[in-house]
């Protein structure tokens, strides 16, 4: 069985090596494009040691990092011709050797992990059900933010008592910009961000049109207060995406 | 001396706005660790990793942090209108570069922001009695930013209305329909409606102010103000 987990990203920070904040009310309002301009250090980094292009990056139902303003949740078909790849951890993570395990001190070690561990694109869906089926309990351990693996591996990657949730989160990379909308299954956002972002699209009629749309279509949730987190709240969210939809190769 | 302090907060903080964040936090001890329902350890490396990144938000100046588990709120300085500060002596707040932060029990600063969110309504109100549309628009926006509960809310049924009555004031509210249509309760939509008609009757029964009118008129004549009033 094929699963449908979401693809996740996390938006809202203000990179030191990126011009501006990757996401803002303004720019979530015009359906500003997600950009592979937006990345962070350590992306820009791994990706010259691994030979990858530049990418836009998602983590496979895992609303992670925690740390951001904007949950974006994409359908996990995507329909782009851009090209592509996936790992079963984050790249930027095993680049700066956060990911611990054996034969992965060095960074050629770390390259030819990584080889071994690549997927195509149009092949990650299947790849990722495998995985997760191989080494959690469930689809649902695998989704919460701090799920663990049921056992190690032969390079203790999945067992080493110093890894986290990046050393065990499946990653896909497109090779490109994209609409920020779409392919959307729905985004989390903050009281205050959807606020600002109503006000700002009343000045543009179709902007605010497709604001409306989505929120009507609940594709645009937002954590009213007292609550503060959006990956919290992305967290229910994704696990029901996949519940009522995911099981099944489409 | 070491003591636990807030050295930063979740993401960062919209531009005009205003809002609750997860905070993070150094112990005694020296480790770090986020507040609220999902608690995590972190490590000093990736603390220092997260700020330079810009995944989270440093506070300037670390704040004392007396309870274990509250909230970082903030309030960007044009919160209200640009250029002018909000003073607020039940809370102190902290400068940090184009916002002000505090840190409190989620329960404290949700009672905060609803008081905001009052003054806010009361503001909107009198520019929209004024007919100063941007300035009511604006006022409502923020209420409707920081009000606890939204959809629920009797106060953002309030906030709407002033957003309402705005809108068809000038022609066209079927946008802002939609909208609270959308973010409110049937009930509350209903308030919102019956606050929009009241503040548009209340407009039209404005006496027309005579020092405000741009072109000479003759006491007692018939466009004299007391007459056409």
């Amino acid at each position: 069985m094929t699963l449908r987990v979401p693809l996740i990203r996390v938006e809202g920070k203000r990179y030191s090596v990126c011009p501006h904040l990757t996401m803002t009310p303004a720019r979530f309002a015009a359906a500003a494009p997600l950009e592979c301009e937006a990345r962070d250090q350590a992306a820009r980094q791994a990706e010259h040691a691994f030979g990858f292009q530049p990418s836009l990056y998602f983590f496979a139902g895992i609303a992670h990092p925690d740390f951001g303003d904007v949950v974006l949740a994409y359908h996990p078909e995507p329909s782009t011709t851009l090209d592509g790849s996936s790992t079963t951890f984050d790249t930027g993570g095993m680049h700066l050797g956060l990911i611990k395990g054996h034969g992965l001190s060095t960074p050629a070690d770390r390259k030819a992990y990584l080889d071994e561990d690549l997927c195509a694109l149009d092949a990650w869906r299947a790849r990722a059900s495998n995985w997760i089926e191989e080494h959690f309990d469930s689809i649902d351990v695998y989704l919460e933010p701090d799920g663990r693996p049921n056992h190690t591996d032969p390079d203790d990657r999945l067992g080493h008592a110093e890894n986290e949730r990046r050393a065990w989160a499946v990653e896909v990379r497109l090779h490109g910009d994209r609409g920020l909308f779409d392919d959307l299954a729905f985004a989390v956002v903050s009281q205050e961000f959807l606020q600002r972002a109503l006000e700002m699209s009343l000045s543009t009629p179709t902007d605010n049109e497709r604001l409306l749309e989505l929120l009507d279509a609940r594709r645009i949730v937002q954590v009213a207060l007292p609550d503060t987190d959006p990956c919290e709240e992305a967290v229910m969210r994704i696990k029901s995406y996949v519940a009522t939809q995911g099981g099944m190769a489409s | 001396v070491s003591v636990t302090r807030v050295v930063a907060f979740d993401g960062t903080p919209v531009e005009g706005g205003a809002g609750m964040r997860t905070a993070i936090i150094e112990r005694e001890d020296g480790s770090f660790v986020t507040t609220g329902r999902r608690q995590r350890r972190l490590h000093g490396d990736d603390v220092r990793r997260l700020i330079e990144e810009g995944y989270v938000t440093e506070v300037a100046l670390p704040i004392d942090a007396e309870l274990p588990d509250g909230i970082v709120a903030y309030r960007h300085r044009d919160f209200v209108f640009p250029g002018l500060a909000l003073y607020d002596d039940a809370q102190v707040w902290r400068e940090c570069g184009d916002v002000e932060v505090t840190y409190l029990e989620a329960d404290a600063a949700s009672s905060m922001f609803e008081r905001y969110a009052r003054a806010a309504h009361l503001l909107a109100s009198a520019a929209l009695a004024k007919q100063e549309f941007d300035d009511a628009n604006r006022l409502a926006r923020r209420g409707l930013m920081v009000t606890p509960r939204l959809g629920s809310s009797p106060l953002a049924a309030r906030l709407y209305g002033v957003l309402l009555a705005t809108a068809s004031v000038r022609g066209a509210p079927g946008s802002i329909r939609r909208e609270l249509g959308i973010m409110l309760d049937d009930v509350r939509v209903l308030e919102a409606v019956s606050t929009a008609a009241a503040a548009l009757v209340r407009a039209k029964r404005t006496v027309v102010d005579a020092r405000r009118i741009d072109r000479p008129i003759l006491v007692g004549s018939p466009e004299a103000p007391r007459e056409a009033a």
